[in-house]
């Protein structure tokens, strides 16, 4: 999955200030913020031929968002009309391709532009970027290409000769009639439980892999009336409000991944209930019941994955895989025959691909100089990557919040650098590794004392290659925008030098 | 699995990956003063920045205040909560008795150098008091939902908690509820959340002798005293300390700077995080902002 395609590139070159890479929440927001700066010179390179990253991509039976939407959303792009409480997937689609056609974004996408490689030239102090639609040169690179863009197969035997339907739960195939068929699902992730009570409905068989039960709390979930969207529409600030309220709330869960006694007692209980209301006591229940932590995976909302166990047409099976074959699962217990495979096994989170594919002056991938995981400078920038800003990158990604927050601190960032460095006439701009050591150093610390790390589970949020915590933000959303949200020349090598004495830049707001 | 809960606390986590007992439960330590003990929480975490002391309000005791706000300030500095003690056989507690332990516990607590007071509500007016006596031992005050003298508002729901408090308890708790929370909030819980908080207003009514006490606070000529950087944080929706005494505390003392949190009186209970985060930077660096500043948190 990490190699660069092959696909020849085209030979014209195009050059622009900047070059996004990806159109999902994170890339439009950042071109959304361009062009109402007045900024014409950018491109967004896209490799779908649609914008909207993981919003795109998943298309699943059930796939909705599990933070609400007046949050889940752009706080500069407000939505009176969201539905329900958590969004569907076309419902965030749709919003998020009507703020690229309304914003004046879409004439800059280039769509069906895979990037093949990304690379620093010293000499012309810009990147030089290959992508299956051609060849571009930039002054600066923002990366956007989203922690859930890849995804992660799992490594099983024989995965490769099952002959029969096989697809990934963001490669969903829309062709194939699940009516009446032998379905196994493998994973009980976010994608999994989401899935699992759609294919319930019609599945002759459906068969549950699981390797880990989630933590799974009530979904409070309901449909806003005509009249709660009239009035976020007549009284825009009833939904600031409202997103406030949402947003301090998701705040308040943090010290879970603290492992605050009282706060673990309190969500715990909720999740162990939840099963217990839903599941009979028996072997069912115990094969529903985690044995980590909670919050040390992802805490899972839904009202209907547990009861779709109750169907006589559903299976949960714990066994462990051994081997898949042609048309069947071979497991620990037995041999079970499937029309048809789903893989709800997630994304390729901790070993981002696309720092695979971007290089400094001497060839070497950002991901390579990664010896010890994801690193950098304000979640954002990557010492030897000059003129380069990761969007979700390095503990960008949160246990406990919405997405959207972080990236609009990762926008906001971008933004003040851009206009440092127009305000400067400067070229260049790098972060020294020491600086970005310790920054690292100090989100390793507070790693330390979080769940990810103690809850006893093999959380996609740790690189296991070498137990850091690099996926997620070991702190509260506020903390983050406080610490990476505004940008700060003092450290920076700007066209080689440090900034001399103290600069203050305003902060820009979004 | 069900999370162990009952080993003692050594660190944040055991080898074994169980975790510590919920805090502020059993005291760390205690604190000597006229004769009496005060139960004193001390996080006791190294910190390089000023040491938090909380101070509680009529709920009578530092978890009642601060259950889910002194977790979250323990991540980045010590910091101490005590319970406040009351005089035996109902006699009636006086703000000098509430002043003079706080000050026993800011002793204690102020080892390493001079600490970050935090009151709550009644513990705001306390602190308040104890901070016009200008103690060397006080870096920067932070006043929740505090007031500086009582008005006719809050006699009317004084006056009504009294009686309830003598003939009616199911009454006295929806009182509470009512007073405590704000209508949002309260209208914004699942059906879990509002039986939990029921249970918690009728299992802890407040001590009658802080809300005697509650009546006759009037400490308006010390505010001008206060030379310490000072942060006021009213509670947008609050109908037990409404806002305009944090806008009138916000006025009376030179050096401070104010902010808004929406939410009902019980701020650490609608918002800790927000509680908590605005706390903490201001105790970091209490001159960030200029006195007079009216601080406006971001919108998310």
């Amino acid at each position: 999955m990490h190699q660069t395609s092959t696909i020849e590139p085209q030979s014209t070159t195009t050059h622009a200030k900047i070059a996004i890479i990806g159109s999902g929440f994170a890339g439009l927001g950042l071109a959304i913020q361009l062009r109402r700066r007045g900024e014409s010179d950018f491109i967004v390179l896209e490799r779908a031929d649609d914008v909207g990253g993981t919003w795109r991509d998943n298309t699943y039976p059930g796939a909705a968002c599990d933070i609400q939407s007046h949050l889940y959303s752009f706080s500069f792009r407000p939505n009176p009309d969201w539905s329900r409480v958590y969004a569907t997937q076309p419902e965030i689609h749709a919003y998020l391709r009507e703020a690229s056609i309304d914003e004046g974004v879409q004439p800059h996408i280039n769509f069906g532009a895979e990037l093949l490689s990304c690379t620093w030239q010293a000499r012309a102090a810009h990147w030089a970027l290959e992508t299956s639609a051609g060849s571009f040169t930039a002054d600066f690179v923002v990366t956007a290409a989203g922690h859930l863009s890849d995804p992660k197969l799992p490594n099983i035997t024989g995965l490769e000769k099952f002959e029969r339907p096989m697809f990934h739960s963001a490669r969903w195939d829309h062709s194939f009639k699940r009516e009446g068929k032998s379905i196994g699902v493998i994973g009980s992730g976010a994608s999994g439980i989401q899935i699992v009570p759609e294919l319930a409905k019609t599945a002759g068989q459906l068969t549950v892999f699981q390797r880990s039960a989630p933590y799974i709390i009530p979904r409070v979930d309901h449909a806003y009336t005509t009249a709660q969207k009239s009035m976020f529409r007549r009284m825009p600030e009833t939904a600031q409000a409202l997103r406030d309220e949402l947003f301090w709330g998701n705040e308040a869960r943090f010290p879970q991944r603290r492992g605050i006694a009282d706060f673990i007692a309190k969500i715990e209980t909720t999740a162990l209930d939840h099963l217990a209301a839903q599941v009979p006591e028996g072997e069912l229940r115990d094969k529903l019941t985690p044995d980590y932590m909670i919050g040390c995976k992802r805490i899972l909302i839904s009202n209907d994955y547990y009861p779709a166990f109750l169907r006589d047409n559903v299976a949960l099976e714990t066994s462990g895989i051994v081997e898949v074959r042609e048309r069947s699962i071979i497991t620990n217990d037995g041999e079970i025959e499937l029309d048809a495979l789903v893989l709800g096994t997630g994304f390729e989170a901790a070993d981002l691909p696309i720092t695979h594919r971007i290089f400094d002056e001497n060839g070497r991938s950002m991901a390579e100089s990664w010896t010890s995981g994801g690193a950098a400078y304000a979640c954002s920038t990557v010492a030897g990557y000059p003129n380069l800003f990761i969007m979700n990158g390095p503990n960008s990604g949160l246990g406990a919040g919405s997405i959207i927050y972080v990236v609009e601190s990762q926008i906001q960032y971008i933004l003040g650098a851009l206009e440092f460095m127009d305000s400067t006439g400067a070229s260049t701009i790098e972060i020294p590794q020491q600086a970005q050591d310790n920054f690292v150093a100090a989100i390793d610390e507070r790693a330390a004392d979080t769940v990810w790390l103690n809850g006893g589970c093999y959380s996609w949020s740790v690189d296991h290659r070498y137990g850091r915590l690099t996926t997620v933000w070991p702190d509260f959303m506020t903390r983050f925008r406080r610490e990476s949200g505004r940008f700060k020349p003092d450290e920076y090598l700007v066209d080689g030098k440090l900034v001399d004495g103290p600069r203050r830049l305003e902060s820009v707001s979004v | 699995m069900v999370t162990n809960l009952t080993e003692p606390r050594q660190s944040a986590w055991h080898a074994d990956g169980t975790l510590h007992e919920p805090l502020l439960i059993e005291p760390t330590g205690y604190v000597e003063h006229a004769g009496r003990v005060i139960p004193i929480y001390d996080s006791g975490n190294e910190t390089s920045t000023a040491t938090i002391v909380l101070v509680h309000g009529s709920s009578g005791s530092a978890r009642g205040s601060f259950w889910a706000v002194y977790p979250i300030l323990t991540f980045t500095r010590r910091v101490v909560a005590f319970d406040l003690q009351l005089p035996a056989d109902d006699a009636d507690l006086t703000l000098a008795d509430a002043v003079a332990q706080l000050r026993a516990v800011v002793d204690h607590a102020s080892g390493e150098g001079p600490v970050a007071l935090v009151g709550y509500s009644f513990g705001a007016v306390v602190a308040a008091a104890y901070a016009s006596e200008r103690p060397p031992a006080v870096a920067s005050l932070s006043l929740v939902a505090g007031w500086s003298k009582t008005d006719r508002y809050q006699l009317l729901r004084n006056n009504l908690w009294l009686r309830l408090h003598d003939a009616d308890p199911e009454a006295l708790c929806q009182l509470t509820l009512l007073m405590a929370y704000s209508a949002g909030f309260l209208v914004g819980r699942n059906e879990r959340d509002w039986r939990e908080l029921q249970q918690a207003a009728a299992a802890r009514p407040y001590p009658v002798q802080i809300m005697r006490l509650n009546r006759d606070i009037d400490i308006e000529l010390g505010l001008s005293r206060i030379d310490v950087p000072t942060l006021v944080i009213g509670c947008r929706y609050d109908d037990m300390v409404p806002l305009h005494h944090s806008r009138m505390l916000f006025g009376a003392i030179a050096d401070a700077r104010y902010l808004e949190i929406e939410s009902g009186h019980a701020v650490s209970v609608e918002r800790p995080a927000e509680l908590a985060v605005v706390v903490d930077d201001f105790s970091l660096d209490p001159h960030e902002h200029p006195a007079g500043t009216i601080i406006r948190n971001d919108h998310a």
